[in-house]
């Protein structure tokens, strides 16, 4: 019998990322890499298969431009980088299960080709259904599409190749900040179904500058201030309620510089959506800082509603929504009035709210549902969604619709969760309809992943239109939180080499209060439970498979104390799954995350399973 | 009889908008001005009359969106300004001769609709004869075109209206600063045919925030350096060479930092184009610094080549050219065609141009297209181009990678002036702005030495190319230096208050080494003359007509000093004019400007004309 459950230790990605960088310089130093000889590492930096990284040496200082050439002139992509005798070049955009070819040409010298041969990434399945757009508009930009189920992120040119890709499960929100990286959530669960640890700061080639973490982890949404702190929606993990609370982190430090509950200035209960429960009662989506007011914006679905806030006193400023079924006083003093003789309907469940530059309020909204009264709740096949634009008057709180788009589209365009809005101009905006799931080809009313866990079908479709005119449809299979557009390279120099940080800390893992006096068994947990722990340097997993019903703890016991964290066991019906991704096909499995942090000493790592305690064979140091 | 000759002091436009702008606040201070009841000025920088300011004050800090209305939706323009309680907001894009319809929106409050009726712009603006693009491709920007002849610099949008004029001769390039602000020639002539006082940065609402003078003046270049400073083509007028001198200025101070003399690094003389002379032997009509090789890349005309030099050394470092002709030693600074596309040298080329990657472009005039005389093509049987060349300064080869132009053959023929600009890899203008026809046929003078021939005709035709697909295509009459593709509004304030400012100084006039001993006769200059006399804060002008032929000399006379000032009356004969803004149609006309720099004391004006000295009954104080 094994004396231990299956144990791994996990290195932390910018610790592994770090020892390839360093080892590819030694490589670089050792050799005679020169433009001609490059030395050529493919995906250097683990987590894009798309990329590479290209190094060499120079005997003069000179700048370099790397041309990726596209399968035809208009897919190439490009970059010149800064002088330097050591060049060590972020290579991006290469075509999936193909041979690419790269130019590498010192400024105005010589140039040399070389080819770069990467895998079918997708595993033999096609990652797009359409990409109908011209090159003359998409020009040199990609549509990402963030993950909201199993499908990870990728990025799409005017031809609808891949041409970027990433291999762990970073979810929610990819952002560009103003350096040129890039910002979305990491790829660590520290609590189903999706609160991932924090963020990282990364370079599209993959290499991890930051990660950001959080106590109460990361999900949904971040904003970039213009003092490059960051906004980040996250929760306090140790309450009943979540996804509730948002903070600004420092850029430098990682540390929280300001907190906002929004129980300080909402009601729970108040509003219900469809969707509403308990524990999950507001469910933030998106924020937006607006300076013009200096105010903050998010989305709740759960109460259908964008609520407005004062950045500094945290009070409540406006509500929009339906303000049916709320009470009197809070109609009077916060929620707006249809005027004007314009098309108008309110917005339920909506998704990404975001302020133009002239204060109107954008959102994808959803129309989950379509009403706040259960009789007059939507089904999914007669349901829309859209992109919508209302002007208000703060005023004399009156709201007019002034656009929209999707409406038309029926339950094609439907999605009852996730999507965005993009603003790039008046008139010219990004529709991202990413939740689109049937079910006997019927419009699915389970979520996309419920839905394609019962053999349905799910899709993605991204609209862009300017002046009212469609100028790009992209539709994807399988379900994408949010599109953005951007460039792979940016101005900058696209990657920095040395050892990325770690920053903030993860916060204490809820412990369960109830002690049950029981002494080991002595058996290793029995091999039905396929058990296994896996430790990084800050907390550790473990996974195992439970029958439904049974009463297990896990405990960590140490020679001065012990630890208990209930682990349950019944299915957990989900309301809202904004990002499917770390759902188990199999209820039976588990996933436990402990954060090391509050926990000081070796502990045994024990289970119990009902009436017994089992050991693990593991002993954890914090 | 009169006892002086027509006298006006001409205060400079700097010094009236300050004046101005004064009483403009002093009105808003002294009214109740609101957002219902705002102060409304039409052009009140003077120079702008498609501009106009807003002002009232609100209680509360608020942003304020202004909103010109286009004609259809997709000509509205917009920009929300930065919270205040006194708001001076600049109005942009009002249609002339019309009644503009503008919405000033306080944040998310109150609307007020005003009308702005502009008065019909003066015959000096272009006449358009078609704008072929889409506003979904153009937005918000517009195409300027800035004087090469009598029209004035003016601003289309997609539609081909006229959405910016300024009424008065600025003239040369115009290009966007880094903070906003535009950069373009003074309409203050310093001499024929085209040099100019210095600079002038300001906003599109017409208010100049410096005036960069400079002792050579200004002609045909300026580049934004990195860290703001200005590199500003300029030359030594009281040399025998003009058109070949380059200074940096200090953009705070407007002191020159560093000075190139093309004399110092080439012959002239040497490399001759068709239109060369010993005294404009080079025609410098653009600048590039390229911070990948710290070095400056001049266009020169005259020697049908683009010369980079070193920019701390001054060194010559190549020269792209047809290298015929050049003698042996020269022969190493040039480069040699290779490859199997097609290949053309440029000839008497303008607005060169270093791409990202280190490619050359410019727009090749291709004017008689060859370096000796017998093979100099007829301007009917020649064409114009934009083109961008690889070059290899390793092994000193050059490829042409793209032209746009010689397939449409003449008709696309600019014999000087034009310009090409890089958007990205691939998306391009090219203005052919010089586009001449006398009878009907490509013209072999220049047309502005013929104004008022009714055979003449002048066009000016502006494209621009994605992956060489038209994206659009304007074509108006007259000719223009050169085109910018720019926006209105731009993310700054738009209209900045507090003084404008004079920065740098006027060089000392060169005088006429020989004094003609002579008293004076007493007489008045003879009205036939019909001389004027502009005096500026920094110098003067004599407007006079003369006969050809006559010999007449400006004096400036006290009891202690005398200075002589030649006035030219023989036609001249330009064989570069790029810009003929300020020729006269009359050749009788004569215009002499002397500064008041190195002058001190009181001087009486006289003039001698041939054997007699007229008084003008002037005095200036200098």
């Amino acid at each position: 019998m094994a004396e231990q459950i299956r144990y791994e230790f996990s290195e932390h990605l910018i610790e592994q990322q770090y020892a390839a960088e360093q080892a590819m310089l030694a490589e670089l130093e050792a050799g005679n890499y020169t433009v001609e000889n490059p030395l050529v590492k493919y995906n250097l930096y683990l987590v894009n298969p798309l990329s590479a990284v290209v190094a060499f040496k120079t005997e003069e200082e000179v700048a370099v431009t790397v041309t990726v050439l596209g399968k035809k002139p208009e897919g190439n992509f490009y970059h010149t980088f800064e002088k330097a005798k050591t060049h060590v070049l972020p290579i991006v955009g290469l075509y999936n299960d193909y041979e690419t070819k790269v130019e590498i040409r010192p400024y105005r010298g010589t140039p040399a080709i070389i080819t770069i041969k990467t895998p079918d990434v997708y595993g033999g399945v096609s990652p797009i259904h359409s990409m109908e757009t011209t090159p003359e508009y998409l020009q040199d930009n990609v549509i990402l599409v963030s993950p909201a189920g199993e499908d990870l992120a990728s990025a799409f040119d005017y031809a609808g190749d891949a041409r970027w890709h990433m291999n762990i499960a970073c979810v929610f929100d990819v952002k560009r900040l103003k350096n040129g990286n890039l910002i979305m959530g990491t790829h660590r669960l520290i609590q189903m179904p999706y609160y991932m640890s924090g963020l990282y700061e990364i370079s599209p080639c993959g290499k991890i500058y930051k990660e950001y973490r959080l106590p109460g982890g990361y999900h949904h949404d971040e904003f970039e201030m213009e003092d490059g702190n960051l906004l980040v929606l996250t929760d306090d993990l140790t309450t009943d309620t979540v996804e509730d609370m948002c903070v600004l982190i420092d850029r430098k430090t990682g540390e929280i510089l300001k907190t906002w509950d929004y129980k300080n200035c909402l009601q729970q209960g108040l509003g219900k959506s469809g969707s509403w429960s308990a524990h999950d009662w507001f469910h933030n989506n998106a924020v937006w800082y607006d300076k013009n007011t200096n105010s903050l914006t998010f989305s709740g679905r759960h109460m259908d509603s964008m609520i407005n806030i004062d950045f500094e006193t945290g009070d409540l400023n406006w509500i929009i929504g339906d303000p049916t079924g709320w009470p009197e006083e809070w109609v009077k003093k916060y929620f707006f009035t249809p005027v004007g003789d314009g098309e108008f309907e309110w917005q339920y469940e909506q998704h990404a709210c975001v302020i133009t530059p002239d204060g109107d309020v954008m959102c994808f909204d959803n129309h989950h549902y379509g009403s706040k009264e259960r009789e007059h709740f939507l089904p999914a096949k007669d349901s829309y969604s859209r992109g919508v634009r209302y002007r208000i008057n703060t005023k004399d709180m009156t709201i007019q619709q002034v656009w929209q788009y999707g409406k038309e589209r029926g339950a094609e365009f439907f999605s009852p969760y996730i999507c965005n809005v993009e603003y790039y101009n008046e008139g010219h905006y990004m529709i991202h309809s990413g939740g689109i799931a049937y079910l006997n080809e019927e419009p699915s009313e389970a979520l996309g992943a419920f839905a394609k866990q019962q053999g349905g079908r799910i899709e993605s479709i991204t609209v862009e239109v300017c002046d009212g005119k469609k100028e790009l449809e992209l539709q994807v299979p399988g379900n994408y939180y949010r599109g953005e557009k951007l460039k792979l390279y940016a101005d900058g120099n696209n990657l920095s080499l040395g050892k990325g940080e770690i920053l903030g800390h993860m916060g204490i893992t809820k412990e369960f209060d109830t002690e049950i006096p029981m002494d080991s068994c002595g058996e290793l947990l029995p091999d039905s439970c396929d058990a296994s722990i896996i430790e990084e340097f800050d907390r550790f997993t473990f996974k195992s498979r439970f029958e439904k019903g049974q009463l297990v703890m896990l405990l960590l016991e140490g020679e001065n104390e012990t630890h208990r964290y209930f682990i349950s066991t019944t299915a957990v019906p989900y309301l809202a799954m904004c990002c499917g991704t770390f759902l188990d096909s199999d209820e039976r499995n588990t996933r436990t995350f402990i954060n090391k942090a509050g926990l000081s000493g070796t502990f045994d790592v024990r289970v119990i399973v009902d009436d017994k305690k089992y050991e693990t064979g593991v002993k954890i140091t914090c | 009889m009169a006892e002086r000759i027509n006298y006006v002091f001409d205060e400079s436009i700097v010094e009236r908008q300050n004046a101005a702008e004064k009483a403009m606040l002093a009105e808003l201070e002294s009214g109740n001005y609101t957002i219902e009841n705002p102060l409304v000025k039409l052009n009140p920088y003077f120079i702008s009359p498609c501009a106009a300011v807003v002002l009232f004050k609100t209680e509360e800090e608020v942003a304020v969106t202004v909103t010109v209305y286009g004609k259809e939706k997709e000509g509205t323009m917009m920009h929300t300004f930065d919270k205040a309680k006194t708001h001076v907001l600049p109005v942009l894009g009002l249609y002339p001769d019309y009644e503009n319809t503008v919405d000033i929106q306080l944040y998310r409050g109150f609307t007020k609709t005003i009308k702005i009726q502009t008065e019909p712009l003066s015959k000096d603006v272009p006449e358009l004869v078609y704008m072929d693009t889409t506003a979904g491709y153009l937005q918000d920007n517009l195409i300027f075109v800035s004087p090469a002849l009598t029209d004035l610099a003016t601003g289309f949008d997609y539609k081909g209206d006229v959405r910016w004029h300024i009424n008065i001769p600025t003239v040369f390039d115009m290009k966007r600063l880094k903070n906003g602000h535009i950069i373009t020639g003074t309409n203050r002539l310093l001499k024929l045919p085209y040099y100019m006082s210095g600079l002038y940065e300001m906003d599109f609402v017409g208010k100049i925030y410096k005036e960069f003078k400079l002792p050579g003046g200004y002609h045909h270049d300026q580049i934004e350096m990195e860290d703001g400073n200005l590199l500003v083509l300029t030359e030594d007028l009281t040399s025998d060479t003009v058109e070949d001198m380059c200074v940096l200025l200090d953009r705070e101070t407007g002191e020159i930092l560093k000075t190139w003399d093309y004399k110092n690094f080439l012959t002239p003389g040497e490399g001759k184009s068709g239109s060369w002379s010993a005294h404009d032997w080079f025609h410098n009509n653009a600048v590039w610094y390229d911070k990948n090789t710290n070095s400056l890349t001049f266009s020169g005309r005259h020697i049908d080549s683009m010369v980079n030099i070193d920019y701390e050394t001054g060194n010559l470092n190549w020269i792209i050219g047809d290298p015929e002709g050049w003698p042996e030693d020269k022969q190493k600074y040039f480069f040699k065609p290779v490859g199997d596309g097609e290949f053309d040298w440029q000839y008497e080329q303008h607005a060169n141009l270093i791409t990202p990657n280190g490619d050359v472009m410019c727009f090749d005039n291709g004017h008689w297209r060859a370096k000796t005389k017998e093979k100099y093509l007829l301007n009917k049987d020649n064409f114009s181009r934009g083109v961008r060349y690889k070059i290899n300064t390793d092994d000193m080869t050059i490829q042409q990678v793209w032209q746009y132009g010689k397939e449409r053959g003449a008709e696309f023929f600019s014999q000087y002036i034009c310009n090409v600009e890089y958007y990205e890899e691939g998306h391009y203008m090219v203005h052919s702005g010089g586009i001449q026809y006398y009878d009907g046929v490509a013209s072999e003078v220049f047309a502005a030495t013929m104004q008022g021939d009714p055979k003449v005709s002048t066009e000016s035709i502006t494209v621009e190319l994605l992956d060489d697909v038209k994206m659009l295509e304007l074509k108006v009459k007259g000719n223009f230096y050169r085109a910018e593709k720019l926006r209105l509004y731009h993310d700054g304030s738009n209209l900045e208050l507090g003084d404008g400012v004079a920065l740098g100084h006027m060089g000392v006039t060169k005088e006429f080494d020989t004094l003609i001993p002579m008293d004076p006769s007493g007489e008045l200059m003879p009205e036939s003359c019909q001389a004027h006399f502009i005096e500026e804060p920094d110098r003067f002008t004599l407007k006079s007509r003369f006969e050809k032929g006559q010999l007449v000399m400006l004096m400036l006379e006290n009891d202690k000093e005398e200075h002589g000032y030649y006035i030219s009356t023989a036609a001249n004969k330009f064989n570069a004019l790029c810009c003929g803004t300020f020729i006269e149609s009359d050749e009788r006309n004569t215009s002499t400007s002397v500064n008041k720099a190195g002058l001190s004391g009181k001087y009486d004006v006289r003039i001698i004309i041939d054997d007699k000295k007229y008084e003008t009954g002037i005095q200036i104080d200098c």
